[in-house]
């Protein structure tokens, strides 16, 4: 890597060879893959959102890599965690664990890059595959460029407990394209965790966070997923999850949203398969001016599926958010049961907050319900706190925790759980 | 430590522009239950209210005292800290935030000295103000008030009360909603507290829990004023011939007496 690194607008001349320049290692297929999917993102429109405006933000100036190669280590790694761990430091692996006893049953844990060459039969049918559906401009521009990020995938009938946890280290470097693959064969279960972290959260270059994630969950399969996003202030987050349910198929969906001066997200999760489930939970938490907008898709085409989609948002100083709840019933999801709630918590008559549940309906026998509400702290609830000698503040704290306990005390994942709580109270006492 | 004592001295307060207490005075003691009863809209709960500083309360004139400190320079909090206690008539619900995790912070709050109390105290001493009350130890573990019938709500602020050991302890229609044992029971939580360093102020409608109570001091309050003051015979006497009798004494004028009301 001798050349200058190279900037959006460089590559719009389509200079095909300075991507292979830059990903020498990757096989054909990627590369191939790469600039199908740059082509798809400067032909792809600026993703539409009403209350988020994005025509103005300019990232094509932006070099997309550091210079220099990121430093390693750190004291982000020193986290105790169980079972699988794989820590990456923008596009270098600076830690990898695999779970214990579990390399004899073809169980592949490992990041991205390395799996592209030495898993390449088992990555590239899947890489791609179901992201390529959400149809999103800042997912194609990942695919273009990640530079790293993980694989997993769980043989037929393996069922693993532990949880596989990723960090996705935020290096100083203005492009930021964090790339997770998870594929469950036909009944078995896995947990993953991916956590998106910022060497600086409170200050560092401008940049641009392109994050992916996909999943395939096949028959009889049960995922758990959790995600954390931590960025700095500086950076534009896009976030883009697709997941494919097969047949009786389980996803759960933990989403903490905390970071990143703007964050923009579109969850998809296609419930292909007959009896497939979706349950989603999202908490976001703006402080600040940060600006967060969400939107959270449940597409029912198989029949007899259930999506649980709740959306839940704590809202300080001048920060604003945007929660879209989608359900979307095709022709085919007979019997199918969806559900919405959003609620937001408002801590500054600042701030600003929308829920906007929407429901699309093209099948006749079906149940769609949704809740939305955003409110103030009751000004009561902080007397009665205060009555009892605790200093308002510390009440305000209580009732915001109090607020999003139910929900964060139901996460099953213990170590997601223990993370978000944390995450919330950094941002409460922020 | 000394024996605790409030004095409210000529206490005026306005809600909204409008008087509703014309000069309240009275002082409670370590070792002494007073009541006061009156109709409704008289002032008692405005000056529940006002003793622990709700918002919505202006004082115009007067003062409040406990220990000599100047409780109306304080806010809400600091007067919890300074060992006032209100038992709501209707206290809040707050989702999530479990009744044991918020006695504790409570309780540290009060310390005021940044040490925490050992798990196992605090443990101790919830299990024993439960049993007290002849609450199931499964209420610690629900969150605040939520879902909670009138009466458990009530329960519960006598075991805040407890738990949070106060000087001087306002309570506002403690008895109202609850069945006869339950009444018993808060009573006895009540006066299982009464000692040189405890002094209460019980409001109340009805003379059914000063049955239990028999606090030595009575006062009658009508129209933002007390009007009579006596022993426990006061609340007898009221209850054998209702508030008329008061009326009698001390009617006033028709329109002075229908702008106190609200």
């Amino acid at each position: 890597m001798t050349t200058s690194p190279p900037s959006l607008e460089s590559l719009q001349q389509n200079d095909r060879d300075r991507v292979r320049e830059h990903f020498i290692e990757d096989p054909d297929w990627l590369i191939e893959q790469r600039i199908d999917a740059f082509f798809e993102y400067l032909h792809t429109p600026i993703l539409a959102r009403k209350r988020t405006p994005l025509n103005h933000r300019q990232f094509e100036n932006l070099p997309l890599f550091a210079q220099q190669p990121p430093e390693l280590g750190g004291s982000w790694l020193t986290a105790e965690m169980s079972g699988g761990l794989l820590a990456l430091a923008g596009s270098e692996v600076a830690a990898l664990r695999p779970p214990e006893g579990r390399t004899a049953e073809r169980v592949i844990f490992t990041d991205l890059r390395t799996a592209a060459l030495t898993h390449f039969e088992v990555v590239k049918p899947y890489l791609a595959r179901v992201a390529r559906e959400a149809n999103s401009k800042y997912d194609a521009l990942n695919r273009a460029w990640w530079q790293n990020g993980v694989f997993l995938f769980i043989p037929r009938g393996v069922q693993i407990a532990e949880p596989f946890t990723v960090v996705h280290h935020q290096v100083a470097s203005p492009g930021f394209f964090p790339r997770s693959l998870v594929v469950l064969e036909d009944d078995s279960e896995a947990t993953v965790i991916d956590l998106y972290v910022s060497a600086s959260p409170k200050s560092g270059p401008r940049s641009i966070a392109a994050i992916s994630v996909e999943a395939v969950v096949g028959a009889n399969a049960s995922l758990h997923y959790g995600s954390i996003e931590q960025l700095a202030l500086n950076t534009d987050a896009f976030a883009t999850r697709t997941a494919d349910l097969e047949t009786n198929a389980r996803m759960d969906w933990n989403v903490g949203s905390f970071g990143s001066g703007l964050e923009v997200s579109q969850q998809t999760t296609y419930l292909k398969g007959t009896g497939s489930e979706n349950n989603s939970l999202t908490v976001f938490f703006g402080s600040g001016s940060q600006h967060h907008d969400i939107e959270v898709t449940s597409v029912h085409q198989g029949a007899h599926t259930r999506s649980n989609m709740i959306g839940k948002g704590v809202m300080k100083s001048r920060s604003r958010s945007i929660f879209t709840g989608v359900t979307d019933m095709k022709h085919g999801a007979r019997g199918s049961d969806a559900r919405q709630k959003e609620q937001t918590l408002m801590l500054s008559d600042q701030a600003r907050a929308d829920a906007i549940p929407s429901l699309l309906i093209e099948e006749n026998d079906v149940f769609a319900a949704h809740s939305a509400s955003a409110g103030p702290v009751d000004a009561n609830a902080i007397y009665y706190l205060t009555s009892r000698g605790v200093a308002p503040e510390e009440a305000e704290q209580l009732i915001v925790e109090g607020f999003l306990a139910p929900v964060i005390d139901a996460i099953a994942l213990t170590d997601v759980r223990q993370r978000v709580w944390s995450a919330v109270r950094e941002k409460v006492r922020e | 430590m000394a024996i605790p004592v409030l004095a409210i001295s000529d206490l005026h307060v306005t809600v909204d522009g409008k008087e509703i207490l014309k000069g309240v005075t009275l002082t409670v003691r370590g070792n002494e239950i007073h009541a006061i009863m009156g109709p409704n809209g008289a002032g008692k709960t405005s000056l529940a209210q006002t003793l622990m500083g709700h918002p919505g309360y202006t004082v115009t004139q007067g003062s409040v005292t406990l220990d000599g400190v100047d409780l109306l320079a304080l806010r809400t909090h600091q007067r919890a800290q300074a060992g006032l206690f209100l038992a709501m008539q209707y206290p809040s619900e707050i989702s999530g935030v479990t009744t044991a995790n918020f006695l504790r912070t409570a309780i540290n709050a009060r310390r005021g000295d940044g040490s925490a109390i050992s798990l196992k105290d605090f443990r101790d001493r919830l299990d024993q103000a439960m049993d007290l009350l002849s609450m199931d130890h499964k209420f610690a573990n629900r969150y605040l008030n939520e879902g909670f019938s009138g009466g458990e709500k009530k329960r519960n602020e006598i075991l805040q009360m407890l738990m949070l050991a106060p000087r001087i302890a306002v309570l506002d229609e403690i008895d109202s909603g609850l069945d006869i044992d339950a009444v018993r029971i808060v009573a006895q939580g009540l006066t299982s507290m009464v000692k040189d360093s405890f002094g209460a102020l019980v409001i109340t409608h009805y003379q059914r829990i000063l049955t239990y109570l028999k606090p030595g001091f009575v006062h009658i309050m009508v129209d933002g004023r007390i009007v009579k003051s006596g022993d426990y015979h006061l609340a007898e006497t009221l209850d054998a011939q209702g508030y008329d009798f008061l009326r009698t004494q001390f009617e006033r004028e028709p329109e002075q007496a229908a702008a106190g009301r609200l």
